[in-house]
This record gives structure tokens, C-alpha cells and sequence, in this order.
């Protein structure tokens, strides 16, 4: 427990909290703690997890990446017009389509930030811009509806019918979600170089003094990111079966909160995926609360942003503290 | 010439020079190919839209000068606003006279002042980061926009102010 605590001490006061919430919840609303409520959650909310795995990794390095929800909508357009060029695709098209154009996006970050040894909010600020600009121009601002079937149909992995009749279901985004998580965890957790992007974010200067290449960390982590976001455009326009230009802006922050909220640190060097999962389910399960709970929908993102500034307040305070063992059992 | 950059580097600092020789490029540019760029209409426009964005930069100035960021001072601004549009549509929208005006308008700097002041004080008395901070306070002031207004806008007001 005293260790779980030092190690994650942001994950365990987040699990705290979410367990606390769902309590109330669940006494305070019967349809709260619903077999098809959790599935619906978890369905629509698998792509934040998505792209806060992705974000994650720029947080560790030390680096920050607002841009990463217009890429993702760059990609869904350009994932687009590749599948009507090469005559529909599949899902492995699809994924390798998705990923690669993701990738290309993050990189171009990557170059940047290095190349010029500009700050990477400043860069992703402006390719944010950029990226958004280059949409809006080359696709006038159009939405497309005439997706490829197999993308737009929905792939039901598992169902249920419950006695009074409502049906659950999972859904593919939860499944991607689920191999994102692994993917990243087995990145920064289980190789070397997820603990060179650790002690890069700490300590870049001391890094590079260790004879870690800087500019593969930096190409790694915003290349994850950008791929990341590519995947996650994939499925949200999987569930919206449409592509929007703008659909996406705003959502950057959300998940960059979200991340916060589980423990990363801007400045690098600290962060988990399981913090990532408690932050978005955070955010997701405050607001379905207040759906049920009947509050006015015009309050949620004041709750939310309420909830969210008490927890970064409070986030310096070390509950390992309460925990620790008492001096003479030291001994 | 050289010496006339020198005094400009030391009068403005280093960025400055470069950014007017920017702006004089533009200007020039767009001087030569756009027939209606160097009238007075067209600057009395930009002269109309740009105080805002000026305004805001200097929001924006005093905390990265300061070392920190500060991502809500859009939002800040609009509380403030609709402070104001309150204030005024309590006291008679149209026919407001001055006295709702000048309440109205102390109010909304007071908001902008007390939502600064409350990010001020968590990030320099916890130490939480300025751009989570003013990240969380940006979600905040939205959703109490959209709490307040009900994502509607508010209009109404006396004549020589629009």
C-alpha cells in the first residue's frame, strides 16, 4: 500500500475519488450502476483514452502538443481521399493508413522542435493553426458522408440482453483503446527506450550527456502522439460515421486536462497509462453523473472545470505522507 | 544605417527592428499588389477590429513576462462582457443611462481582476503549473458562460455604445 502510494501517488487519491463518486452515484441514481450505462461509457469514451495514451508519451518527454486533435481530423479527410483513391480499403488499411498519416503529422512537430530548438507549445500552437488552415482551404469546409462501409458499419464484439430488455454492447473503439493502453504501457514501462524518454523528460541536458539521442526521443514521443491521433480519428469518425472539419477543436485540451488530472507532469518525467484511464474516466463519469442526476446540461463544463481546477490545486499535497510507516516500525 | 539599427535594438530590444521590417515588407506587398489595400476604408477597418486583439495581447504579456501563461484570458474577457451586458440589461437595457455604464463597467473589470487573482494565487501559493491552471480556469469560465447565458447572447443595449 505505503509503496503503491509513493510510487503513483496521484493515480491512488484519483482512484479515491472515482471509487467515492461512484458510491454516490450509485446510490443516488439507479440507472448509474447499469450494465449498459458502463458499456455506453465506456464506447464513448475510448477515444479520449486513445488520445491521452498518445499525449501521455509528449508529456514524459518533457514536450506538450496541442495540435494533436486538428491532426487527427487531417487525417480522417486524408484517410478519406487514400481509401476512394486505392478503391475502399479494410480495417488493416484502414489502421496502417490512419497511424502512417498520424505519424507524418507528429513528425513534422518533432522536426520542428528540434531542428529550430523552439518550445514545443509554441510549435504545436502554430502547426495547430496551420493544420487547421490547410483543412478549412482544401476542404472548403465540407463534410463528407460517403464513408467506405466498412468503415462506417458498426462492429459489435460482444452484446447482451439484460431482463428488462435493454441491450449492452462493446463496441471496436473499446477494443483499439485496450490495445493502445498495452501498446504504450509495453513503450515507456518494459523497453529502454520508454526509460530514456523518462530520464529525457526529467533531465534533457542530463540525457544528452548520458548519450541518449535527443532527436529520436523527440521523434518518438510526438510520433507516437501523432499516431495515436490518427488512430483515434479513425474510430471517432467510426462511431460519427461522418468527417467534420471542426468537429474535433477544443478537444485537445479536454484530453490534456484529462492526462493531467491522472498524474503527467508538463515539464516530464512522470506519468502512467493506468493515470490516464482514471483522469478520462474522471471527467466522463462526473459528467454522465450529472446527466442522471438531472442537472442542466448547460452546467456540466462548469462542474467539470470546477473539478478539474480543485484537483490540480490540491494535486501537491502527498498523501504517501498519511501512509508512511511510523518511525519505530522502521527499524 | 547600421548605427540607426543599433539605436533601435538598444531603444526597443532585439525583436522589434526585425518585426517592423516585417510589417513595412507586408505593407509593401500587398501595398503593390492589392488595389485597395492602402486606403483609408481599409485601415479604418483594421483600426476597428484590431484594439481588441491589442488588448489581449497585453492580457497575455504581463504573465509570460512574469514566467507563467495564461490560457484563459478569452474567456476571462468574455465574463467580464457579459458582467457588463448584465449590468446594463438590469438597468434598462435600452434606455440605460451612464451610472448603469460606469457600475457595469468596474464590475466587469473586478470579475476579470478576481478570476486572474484566483489562478494568481494557485499557482503561487500551491505551485501548480500556470497552463493547468488557467487551463482549468479556461473550462470553468466557459461552462459558467454557458451556464449563465444558456449558450443564448444577450442584446439590448443603449444606442451610443453599439
Amino acid at each position: 500500500m505505503h509503496r503503491f502510494l509513493r510510487a503513483y501517488p496521484t493515480e491512488a487519491k484519483l482512484l479515491v475519488v472515482l471509487v467515492a463518486i461512484c458510491t454516490g452515484l450509485a446510490l443516488a441514481s439507479p440507472e448509474f450502476l447499469t450494465l449498459a450505462n458502463f458499456t455506453s461509457l465506456l464506447n464513448n469514451n475510448s477515444v479520449n483514452v486513445i488520445w491521452a495514451v498518445g499525449l501521455l508519451v509528449v508529456l514524459i518527454a518533457g514536450g506538450i502538443d496541442i495540435s494533436f486533435a486538428v491532426a487527427a481530423s487531417v487525417v480522417q479527410y486524408l484517410c478519406v481521399y487514400a481509401f476512394a483513391a486505392i478503391g475502399g480499403g479494410n480495417w488493416a488499411v484502414g489502421f496502417l493508413f490512419a497511424g502512417g498519416f498520424g505519424l507524418a503529422l507528429g513528425l513534422i512537430n518533432a522536426f520542428l522542435i528540434h531542428r529550430f530548438r523552439i518550445i514545443s507549445i509554441v510549435v504545436t500552437i502554430s502547426t495547430f493553426n496551420a493544420f487547421f488552415g490547410l483543412l478549412m482551404f482544401f476542404s472548403s469546409g465540407r463534410f463528407l458522408y460517403n464513408l467506405p462501409g466498412w468503415w462506417s458499419g458498426r462492429v459489435i464484439l460482444w452484446e447482451h440482453q439484460s431482463a428488462n430488455g435493454v441491450w449492452s454492447e462493446i463496441t471496436l473503439p473499446p477494443l483499439v483503446m485496450a490495445l493502445a493502453m498495452l501498446a504504450t504501457w509495453t513503450l515507456i514501462r518494459r523497453t529502454t527506450t520508454g526509460r530514456q524518454l523518462y530520464a529525457f523528460g526529467d533531465n534533457p541536458e542530463g540525457a544528452r550527456r548520458a548519450g541518449i539521442p535527443i532527436w529520436a526521443m523527440q521523434a518518438i514521443a510526438f510520433g507516437w502522439c501523432g499516431m495515436m491521433a490518427g488512430i483515434g480519428g479513425l474510430m471517432q469518425a467510426h462511431i460519427t460515421k461522418e468527417v467534420v472539419p471542426n468537429a474535433l477543436i477544443g478537444r485537445e485540451l479536454e484530453v490534456l486536462a484529462a492526462v493531467v488530472l491522472g498524474g503527467a507532469r508538463l515539464g516530464g518525467g512522470r506519468g502512467s497509462v493506468l493515470g490516464c484511464f482514471l483522469g478520462v474516466a474522471l471527467v466522463a463519469i462526473t459528467q454522465n453523473g450529472l446527466n442522471l442526476l438531472g442537472v442542466s446540461p448547460y452546467a456540466f463544463k462548469m462542474v467539470v472545470g470546477l473539478i478539474i481546477l480543485m484537483a490540480i490545486s490540491t494535486s501537491n499535497l502527498d498523501p504517501a505522507k498519511w501512509f508512511a510507516p511510523r518511525k519505530e516500525d522502521r527499524q | 544605417m547600421t548605427a540607426l539599427y543599433r539605436r533601435a535594438v538598444a531603444a526597443f530590444g532585439p525583436e522589434v527592428p526585425g518585426l517592423i521590417g516585417f510589417l513595412l515588407l507586408v505593407l509593401l506587398v500587398f501595398g503593390l499588389t492589392a488595389q485597395n489595400f492602402l486606403t483609408g476604408a481599409n485601415f479604418g477597418s483594421i483600426a476597428y477590429q484590431l484594439p481588441e486583439l491589442g488588448l489581449l495581447t497585453l492580457a497575455m504579456l504581463m504573465p509570460i513576462i512574469s514566467g507563467g501563461f495564461n490560457l484563459a484570458i478569452i474567456y476571462t474577457a468574455n465574463m467580464a462582457g457579459l458582467t457588463l451586458a448584465f449590468v446594463l440589461n438590469q438597468y434598462g437595457g435600452v434606455d440605460a443611462g451612464v451610472m448603469p455604464f460606469v457600475v457595469g463597467t468596474v464590475l466587469a473589470l473586478l470579475v476579470g481582476a478576481a478570476s486572474g487573482a484566483v489562478m494568481g494565487a494557485v499557482v503561487a501559493y500551491i505551485g501548480a503549473h500556470p497552463i493547468l491552471v488557467s487551463l482549468a480556469m479556461m473550462i470553468f469560465l466557459r461552462g459558467l458562460g454557458e451556464f449563465l447565458t444558456r449558450g443564448g447572447d444577450i442584446s439590448g443595449f443603449p444606442a451610443g455604445w453599439r
